[in-house]
């Protein structure tokens, strides 16, 4: 028994073990550089001092978000292409939807955090601020979908449509809640890039944050496929189980 | 059987079932007539306040009823086996998603109207800009009727569609109701040019989700 | 709170989150191993012939 679960380890991860070992191993480092640079190495903004630096973790973890969803609507078609068909698609999709939801919930925190010391408040009704909390319900809601037990094949074709369909949303709320924040407010009081040309340490900064936030995210994924993987393995060994016990040992 | 016939067929279905058996008018049209009053005591009447958020006010009202119109849209297939004397009849996906989807917007429709003239009665609103506020609730109501008949099947048949559906709904239609608030405003202003975008953007919306929901609500029905 | 307490506050929320999350898929692959079991009663009994 634990031999095959062994064997079924060996298949269950995304990236080949070195490989694994060597992102992970990249992830530590970029983080710590990325810690270096935003706390000490860069300069403070001219405009908005210190605080500035939560952008060197806000933007990269809202980009790791986009690359999560981006890959689980990726993913979620290649399931429903009856040629790329299979179960891989599956747990990659809910894995990477997950930690994009992780990532987006992180991303909306520190705007949050980031917005107070600069525009004075904890939540503004800035547009992009906005859209990204409809993405992390959107998203919450996909995941509650694939959370409902079901045979694999039906489980996996109800979540691969419900995360067309909620993709299909995602730039319907961005340009509507664009259109909204700008039609209505002719002035925007604040504009979350209050520099955009920024360049030098910072720039390279920001860059690091996102080589990191990117690694990180392979990192998780390979993990978290891993788990599903694992945990579907569990399901039906589960199930035998207690067939097996309730049946008193007897096949 | 034509498409035409089989969408006819389901939408005479659902409708003579509400027709029959009331659900719409005696249960979820006094729910958004109650919600809409009790808005009032929310925000203070005698301020004005009410006039002003009127748009938005109606709007929630409506979206609130349409996720009880949707989860009756699939209870009803639930009971005597329905569900399964529907697939056996062998009509297309596509079809059933447009009839369900049709008697969902009727209702819609009704509701609107009626929770239209309480709010213009009781928040004391002066109704200017017809043409938009029709165009509006048209496009607004085949989104609300299509992206909702396609998450009516999705959670049809789970054990928590109770509670999943606003879940699932309420983000996806969180563009419907900005756009239908925003251009309920503008016309009742009186600057209807303001409002088109927005009826472009919902009717976007109805036209994406209705073709999505042809596509999707067959496998999806077959599996619930 | 100054500038750089919301700095140091929005890396120690990073950390939290993101390491928590790490933390428990670990915690949940190591569950769905059989390294380590959440519930004991409701482990199978090693007389039917299975392992934990």
């Amino acid at each position: 028994m634990s031999e095959k679960r062994q064997n079924r380890d060996d298949r269950s991860a995304l990236l080949p073990r070195a490989v694994g070992r060597v992102v992970d191993a990249l992830t530590l480092i970029s983080i710590g550089a990325l810690t270096f640079f935003g706390l000490w190495a860069s300069p403070a903004d001219v405009v908005q001092g210190d605080a500035q630096r939560i952008m060197y973790l806000h933007v990269p973890a809202a980009w790791a978000a986009y690359v999560a969803f981006g890959i689980t609507t990726l993913a979620s078609l290649l399931w429903l292409w009856p040629r790329t068909r299979s179960a891989v698609w599956d747990r990659v999709a809910g894995a990477s939807a997950e930690i994009g939801l992780i990532f987006t919930g992180l991303t909306l925190l520190l705007g949050s955090l980031w917005g107070r010391p600069v525009w004075g408040v904890w939540w503004a009704w800035d547009a992009r601020l906005v859209s990204t909390a409809v993405l992390f319900f959107l998203y919450l809601g996909y995941l509650a979908i694939r959370a409902v037990p079901a045979e694999p094949i039906v489980r996996a074709r109800r979540s691969a449509i419900t995360a067309v369909i909620v993709f299909i949303d995602v730039p319907i709320v961005h340009f509507s809640v664009d259109w909204w924040r700008t039609l209505h407010q002719k002035a925007t009081v604040f504009n979350p890039e209050l520099n955009p040309e920024i360049e030098g340490v910072m720039a390279l900064t920001l860059w690091i944050g996102v080589v990191a936030f990117t690694l990180l995210y392979v990192s998780l994924m390979n993990r978290r496929y891993q788990l599903a993987y694992l945990e579907e393995g569990l399901e039906e060994t589960a199930l035998d189980a207690a067939i097996l016990q309730r049946s008193g040992g007897v096949k | 059987m034509n498409a035409f016939s089989e969408i006819k067929l389901i939408a005479g279905k659902d409708l003579r079932i509400e027709m029959r058996s009331r659900i719409l008018l005696s249960q979820v049209l006094p729910f958004g007539a109650i919600v809409v009053l009790l808005f009032a005591f929310a925000l203070d009447p005698d301020r004005g306040i009410l006039a002003r958020v009127a748009p938005g006010l109606f709007w929630i009202t409506v979206l609130l009823a349409a996720l009880l119109a949707i989860g009756r849209a699939f209870s009803i297939e639930q009971q005597h086996g329905a569900r399964d004397g529907l697939r056996l009849a062998g009509l297309d996906g596509s079809s059933v998603f447009i009839g369900k989807a049709i008697a969902i917007a009727v209702q819609l429709a009704i509701l609107e109207a009626v929770l239209g003239l309480t709010v213009v009665v009781l928040y004391g609103v002066e109704v200017h800009g017809v043409v938009v506020l029709l165009a509006t609730a048209s496009a607004a109501t085949i989104g609300l009727a299509a992206a909702g008949t396609l998450y009516g099947v999705l959670a049809a048949g789970l054990r928590a569609r109770e509670t999943l559906l606003p879940l699932l709904l309420l983000p996806v239609l969180a563009p419907v109701m900005l756009g239908a608030t925003r251009a309920f405003e503008d016309g009742l202003e009186g600057v209807p040019g303001n409002a088109w975008p927005w009826v472009a953007l919902l009717t976007v919306f109805a036209l994406l989700y209705t073709g999505v929901g042809m596509l999707a609500f067959g496998p999806l029905w077959e599996d619930t | 709170m100054t500038d750089a307490g919301f700095v140091i506050a929005s890396w120690a929320i990073t950390g939290l989150v993101l390491g928590g999350y790490a933390l428990r898929i670990a915690l949940r692959t190591a569950v769905a191993r059989g390294e380590k079991t959440l519930f004991k009663p409701a482990a199978p009994k090693p007389e039917n012939g299975l392992d934990q």
